[in-house]
């Protein structure tokens, strides 16, 4: 029942207001909430890129091109090929429908409505640029956490502990990946730091050119160490990727985000967008796993024996093998 | 109890307070302003026409089209993201005396951002060398 007072005499607006800001700060969901609306503005950003690439003011590179080059390169998967050659005459179709979709997300994602169906659409739009851009260095990883994003929004209102250890896995899998690229091309390695310092003072910008200038200062007047430094942080990366399995995840994947967060500082021309991408996924994770780790004790990410044991005794009982006994 | 001052709240807020400055509106915050936010497929954004010669001067001048950061050898991380600043630079410190695989050095640069050659009819190579110079080395060519 409404208390009497209510009825009566509402409230001030303004401490109405307060009341609401008060609430919304010491909620547990606060920074999952963040996270959400940082997810939700780069869409929006993303979209409005493609509208004035694509379509007005600065339109260098039409889609048909993107897409072209996609199929040239062997990038698209060989059962997706006919379909995107098929569709090339409508290439500026694909991209109102891309953009669309994309500021649609974004707009839901803000304002926490509909969170399935923006879920839905990101997966929907995102899995078709997988299938494009399939055999192509870096693709996967970047269409795989946005993909990652829009699996996380629909189940993030009804996550169960199971659930988000599968999320999680899946996005350990991804972070494994990218390490492997990153191997293949060297990084864990002393000898790469010479031709990447180069790469680093010709082309790449930071945020700040006093913050390209001290590094490149620091990185001459330490020509021993900073080749150690740079293969190290290879190495480091890992080491956190296979802590995350631990009980001490969060901590691990805190360190994760600090790791790309300092990339996006300092490699800022280099990382671009998917640079920024990553930073919020990370984001994403770190204060969901937080708001989780307040309602279930962290352990090992592996299955536990409960788990495998009630696995086993489903598959006897489906075998027809006899039921688990009941406790009583 | 839940609280904007535990710990981790801290230590999200210290992160978000970055992806906001740097990320999402980093001209506001006097940092360099690339376009981070949503953005993807730049490749092509910062390009130049490079001369042997004052292109208007005769025709005896060698020309040659080249994309930024496309000098030198494969690199792990790919840099297309440019502003009108760093495309300047960028043309003034790497292009600028590079000697060409033909053999000619290059001594005249149209740069060009977003498809407008916001230079022109100026030579990029005449721009003086202040501070911000040193933002790229070259050290490719």
């Amino acid at each position: 029942m409404v208390p009497f007072q209510t009825q009566l005499m509402p409230a001030k607006p303004k401490r109405r207001l307060q009341a609401k800001t008060r609430r919304l700060l010491t909620q547990d969901w606060l920074w999952v909430r963040v996270a959400q609306i940082f997810v939700g503005l780069f869409f929006v950003a993303a979209s409005y890129f493609k509208l004035t690439d694509s379509f007005f003011g600065a339109r260098i590179v039409p889609i048909s091109q993107d897409i072209n080059y996609w199929l040239d390169s062997g990038f698209t998967l060989r059962g997706y090929r006919e379909f995107l050659k098929f569709m090339l005459p409508y290439a500026d179709f694909l991209a109102s429908v891309v953009i669309l979709c994309q500021c649609a997300v974004g707009v839901l994602l803000v304002y926490n409505k509909r969170l399935r169906w923006a879920a839905m659409i990101l997966i929907f739009v995102q899995t078709n640029i997988l299938l494009s851009t399939f055999n192509g260095f870096g693709f996967i990883v970047f269409s795989g956490v946005a993909i990652w994003l829009g699996v996380f929004y629909f189940f993030r209102e009804s996550m169960t502990p199971r659930i988000w250890s599968l999320l999680t896995w899946a996005l350990l899998l991804l972070g494994f990946k990218y390490q492997h690229q990153r191997y293949v091309v060297g990084d864990a390695w002393m000898s790469s730091f010479a031709p990447q310092y180069a790469h680093f003072q010709q082309d790449v910008m930071s945020i700040h050119p006093v913050l390209k200038q001290w590094l490149m200062n620091f990185w001459d007047g330490h020509a021993v160490l900073a080749p150690w430094l740079w293969a190290s942080s290879w190495w480091i990366h890992t080491a956190l990727l296979l802590l995350m399995l631990t009980r001490f995840r969060l901590y691990a994947g805190f360190g994760w985000l600090l790791i790309w967060v300092h990339r996006e500082l300092v490699w800022t021309t280099g990382v671009t967008g998917e640079g920024t991408l990553y930073v919020l996924v990370l984001f994403t994770w770190v204060t969901f796993e937080e708001y989780m780790q307040q309602r279930y004790k962290p352990g090992w990410l592996l299955p536990s024996r409960q788990t495998w044991s009630g696995a086993w005794w489903r598959v006897r009982s489906w075998l027809g093998w006899g039921k688990k006994p009941s406790r009583r | 109890m839940p609280s904007l001052f535990r710990p981790w709240s801290v230590c999200f807020g210290v992160v978000a307070g970055t992806i906001v400055a740097a990320m999402m509106l980093p001209g506001f915050f006097g940092l360099q302003k690339f376009t981070q936010w949503g953005a993807m497929y730049t490749d092509s954004w910062c390009r130049m026409d490079v001369y042997s010669a004052n292109p208007n001067g005769g025709d005896d001048v060698k020309s040659e089209w080249v994309q930024a950061s496309t000098v030198g050898p494969g690199a792990v991380f790919s840099a297309p993201m440019h502003n009108f600043m760093s495309c300047l630079m960028w043309a003034r410190k790497v292009q600028c005396g590079r000697v060409t695989q033909d053999g000619w050095k290059v001594t005249w640069v149209s740069p060009e951002f977003k498809g407008k050659h916001f230079f022109d009819p100026q030579n990029a190579c005449d721009v003086p060398l202040d501070p911000s110079a040193e933002w790229f080395r070259s050290k490719l060519n």
